[in-house]
C-alpha cells in the first residue's frame, strides 16, 4: 500500500511539470503580450504610450525574453521564494491577489463535494433498488433537468427566489456588514447562509450526473452472484444491498473525485460572476481577458495542481477501497 | 422409495415459480415434486433450463426477480430437539422475512456455481465466512474467526491462518469453491445445496471437490442436494436422482433405479446419450432429438411429447401426465405407466 502510494506520487511530479509547462504556453499562445493589450486600451481612450516607456516596462517585466527563460524563471521563483510573480493590471503580487480567493474558492468546492455525494449516494442507491419505480422516474427526471438547465440560468432563478421569497441579500458570499470585517463567528455563520445557493447552483448538474453513474452501476452490481451468496447467507436486505453492492460500486464513485474538483473550481466561474462571488473564477476570467500572464498562469497552475491532487486523493482512495487495485 | 418418512428433510410438491416478464410469463419451475432425505445426497439433473437452479433457489426463497414462487409448497421437516420434528413450509414465507433469513445459511445453506464470482470481490473470504457465522450462532469476534480458520481446514484449505486474510482473487479455482464450502458449512447446515459446484472448475479438482462434498455429508451427517447435468457426477454421488425437464420433476428414485431401469422415455434418451469407453469410436453418438421448447410457448400435454421416441398420439399431446408412483417406489411423470387415466386416443374428426 505504501509502495503504492509512494508510485503514485512519483508519477504526480513529473506530471505537474508537463501541466504547468503547457499553462505557460498557452497563456502566450494568443498574438500579443500584457503591453498590447495596454496600449490597445490606452488607444481606444485617445491615449498615446511613449514608445522608451514600454520598452522599460518590457524590460522590467522581462517580457522580451524567450519564453523558456520567462518560465525557468517563473518557476523557480515559485519554488525558491513562494514568488508567483506579479499582476500587471492590478500591481500587486500574485500571491496577495489569489490566496484568499482560492480559499473560497477550496471552501465552494468542498462543500459543494460533500453537498453532491450526500445527495447522489441516497438517491442513486434508491433508484437502482427500486428501478422504474415512480421515484425512480421523478429522480431520473429532476436529473436530466438538472443536467439540462445551465448553471447561469439557475443562479439568476434562485437569486430571484432568495431575494422575492426570503428577503436575502444575494449575490456575494457575505453580507455587506461582514463584507470588509475580519473573520469571526458571526462572519463564518453569515458565509453559511449565503453559500447554499451556490452549492445548489454548482453542485446540481454534478449530482444529477452521479445519481446516474451510481444509479447504472450499482444495477449491473445487483445482478452479480455474490448479491445471491450474500442473501443466502440470511443478511437482512438492507445489509446484502449495502455491504456488498452498493460496496462494490463505490469505486467510479471515488475516482470521479479527481474531475470532480477542478469542474466544481473552474465550473464555478459562470455562476461566480452571476452570483458576484469573490472566489478565483472572476478573476481569472478577467485576467485572461486582459493578458494578466502571471496572474492567470498562476491561477491555472493551481487548478492543475488541485487536478493532480484530486486525481492523486482518488487513487490512493481507489486502491483503499478495491484489494484488486491495491495487490495488482 | 420412502426409506423412512422420519428421514424426510425437504418435501417439494407442486411447487410453479413463475416469471413474469413483458413477453410473456416464463414457467420456469411448473409443479416440481420432490423430496430430499436427511444425510442422503439427491442429485437433480437436467439439460440448462430445465429449472434446476430455480428449483433450488426456491427452496431458500431467493430466486431472482421478477420471479416468485406463485403455487406448491416445500415442507421443510426441522428438527427442534427432543426428537421432535417442526413442519414449515418454506413457499409460504416471506421471501424478505426473519423466518427464513433464520433458515438460510443457517440450516439450510448454498454452494454456488463460479466461486469466482460469487464471492465478493472486495472482501477477504476470512470476512465472508465469518459474517455468516456471527449471523447465526452467538460467538464473539475472535471465536468466529478462530471457527472460520478451522473451517477452512477442514475443507482442506493449507495454511488457513494466512488465507484468512486473502481475497478471492489471490486464491485458485478451487481453492475458492473450497472457502465457498467452508462458508456454507460453517453453520453446520442440515442441507446444502451445491448448485454445479465443480462446472467452473477444471476436471482434477472436480474430482477433489466432489469427494469433499461426499466426504463432509459423511462426517456431518447432513443432506446434499446436487445440481448437476453430468450423469457421471450422478453415478458416482447421488443416494437419490431427480430427473428434470422442462420445469417438471419426470423421473424421481434411487440412483441404482434410475441408471439400470430408467422408465421415463427422457430419462432413457439422456442415459443413452452418454459416451462409453466400451462403444468404442464406431458409430454415433444417440442424441435426444429435436430442441428444448421455447420457454414461452410450452407444448400441450407432455412437455416432452414433442421429442419423445415413445409418445403415443392423441394422448401425450392432450393430457399433461401426473405423478405416477409405480410399484418399486419411485415417480414418474408419463402416460405410459398410467392406468387409470382415459387413454384412447383422440381422433381427429377428418
Amino acid at each position: 500500500m505504501l509502495g503504492f502510494i509512494a508510485r503514485r506520487i512519483l508519477y504526480a511530479i513529473p506530471t505537474f511539470f508537463a501541466v504547468s509547462i503547457v499553462a505557460f504556453i498557452i497563456i502566450q499562445l494568443p498574438p500579443g503580450d500584457y503591453l498590447t493589450t495596454l496600449v490597445a486600451s490606452m488607444a481606444s481612450q485617445g491615449e498615446t504610450v511613449d514608445p522608451a516607456a514600454l520598452e522599460a516596462l518590457r524590460n522590467r517585466y522581462g517580457l522580451g525574453e524567450p519564453i523558456w527563460v520567462q518560465y525557468f524563471k517563473w518557476m523557480s521563483n515559485i519554488f525558491l521564494r513562494g514568488d508567483f510573480g506579479q499582476s500587471f493590471e492590478w500591481n500587486q503580487p500574485v500571491a496577495s491577489l489569489i490566496w484568499n480567493r482560492l480559499f473560497l474558492s477550496f471552501m465552494l468546492s468542498l462543500s459543494t463535494l460533500l453537498f453532491v455525494w450526500a445527495v447522489a449516494l441516497p438517491v442513486g442507491i434508491y433508484s437502482a433498488v427500486r428501478q422504474y419505480s415512480l421515484g425512480d422516474y421523478a429522480f431520473t427526471f429532476l436529473g436530466f433537468i438538472g443536467l439540462a438547465i445551465p448553471n447561469f440560468l439557475l443562479a439568476l432563478l434562485l437569486m430571484y427566489i432568495g431575494f422575492r421569497f426570503f428577503g436575502q441579500s444575494v449575490g456575494g458570499l457575505f453580507s455587506p456588514e461582514y463584507q470588509e470585517a475580519p473573520w469571526s463567528w458571526a462572519k463564518f455563520v453569515d458565509m453559511l447562509s449565503h453559500l447554499w445557493i451556490p452549492i445548489v447552483i454548482i453542485g446540481t448538474a454534478g449530482t444529477a450526473s452521479l445519481i446516474r453513474i451510481m444509479r447504472a452501476n450499482l444495477l449491473d452490481e445487483l445482478r452479480k452472484p455474490y448479491v445471491v451468496t450474500a442473501r443466502a447467507k440470511g443478511l437482512p436486505e438492507h445489509q446484502v444491498i449495502l455491504r456488498y453492492p452498493v460496496r462494490v460500486a463505490l469505486n467510479p464513485f471515488v475516482s470521479t473525485i479527481g474531475w470532480v474538483l477542478p469542474a466544481l473550481i473552474s465550473g464555478e466561474a459562470i455562476t461566480a460572476i452571476v452570483l458576484s462571488l469573490p472566489t478565483t473564477g472572476p478573476l481569472l476570467l478577467r485576467a485572461l481577458m486582459s493578458q494578466d500572464m502571471y496572474l492567470a498562469g498562476s491561477f491555472i497552475l493551481m487548478l492543475s495542481t488541485l487536478t493532480i491532487i484530486g486525481t492523486l486523493l482518488s487513487d490512493v482512495l481507489l486502491a483503499l477501497l478495491d484489494p484488486r487495485i491495491r495487490l495488482e | 422409495m420412502n426409506p423412512s418418512s422420519q428421514e424426510l428433510l425437504i418435501d417439494i410438491r407442486g411447487l410453479k415459480t413463475h416469471f413474469p416478464l413483458d413477453e410473456g410469463v416464463v414457467k420456469a419451475v411448473d409443479g416440481v415434486d420432490l423430496s430430499i432425505h436427511r444425510n442422503r445426497t439427491l442429485c437433480v439433473v437436467g439439460e440448462s433450463g430445465c429449472g434446476k437452479s430455480i428449483t433450488a433457489r426456491s427452496i431458500l426463497q431467493i430466486v431472482d426477480k421478477p420471479g416468485r414462487i406463485v403455487e406448491g409448497s416445500i415442507l421443510y421437516y426441522r428438527q427442534s430437539g427432543m426428537g421432535n420434528v417442526e413442519v414449515i413450509d418454506l413457499a409460504a414465507l416471506d421471501p424478505y422475512g426473519a423466518a427464513i433469513r433464520d433458515i438460510r445459511g443457517k440450516e439450510i445453506s448454498m454452494v454456488f456455481q463460479e466461486p469466482m464470482t460469487s464471492l465478493s470481490p472486495v472482501h477477504t473470504i476470512g470476512r465472508q465466512i465469518t459474517e455468516a457465522i456471527r449471523l447465526h450462532m452467538p460467538l464473539s469476534k475472535r471465536e468466529a474467526k478462530a471457527h472460520a480458520i478451522e473451517m477452512l481446514r477442514h475443507v482442506g484449505i493449507p495454511q488457513p491462518e494466512l488465507r484468512f486474510d486473502d481475497y478471492p482473487f489471490q486464491l485458485s479455482g478451487g481453492m475458492r469453491q473450497r472457502a465457498m464450502i467452508a462458508m456454507a458449512l460453517s453453520c453446520n447446515p442440515s442441507l446444502v445445496i451445491a448448485d454445479e459446484p465443480t462446472t467452473a472448475v477444471d476436471v482434477t479438482t472436480q474430482a477433489q471437490i466432489l469427494e469433499l462434498l461426499a466426504r463432509l455429508q459423511a462426517e456431518h451427517g447432513m443432506a446434499v442436494m446436487l445440481i448437476t447435468h453430468d450423469l457421471g457426477v450422478v453415478a458416482e454421488t447421488a443416494d437419490d436422482v431427480a430427473v428434470m425437464y422442462l420445469g417438471q420433476v419426470v423421473e424421481f428414485g434411487t440412483v441404482e433405479q434410475i441408471f439400470f431401469s430408467p422408465k421415463h422415455p427422457y430419462t432413457r434418451a439422456l442415459l443413452k446419450s452418454i459416451p462409453t469407453m466400451s462403444r468404442r469410436a464406431q458409430g454415433r453418438l444417440d442424441s435426444i432429438r429435436g430442441m428444448v421448447p421455447d420457454p414461452f410457448n410450452r407444448p400441450q400435454g407432455c412437455p416432452f411429447h414433442t421429442r419423445c421416441e415413445e409418445k403415443i398420439a392423441g394422448v401425450c399431446d392432450r393430457i399433461a401426465p401426473p405423478r405416477i408412483t409405480l410399484e418399486d417406489g419411485r415417480d414418474v411423470r408419463c402416460l405410459l405407466y398410467a392406468q387409470d387415466i382415459e387413454m384412447t386416443p383422440v381422433q381427429d374428426a377428418a
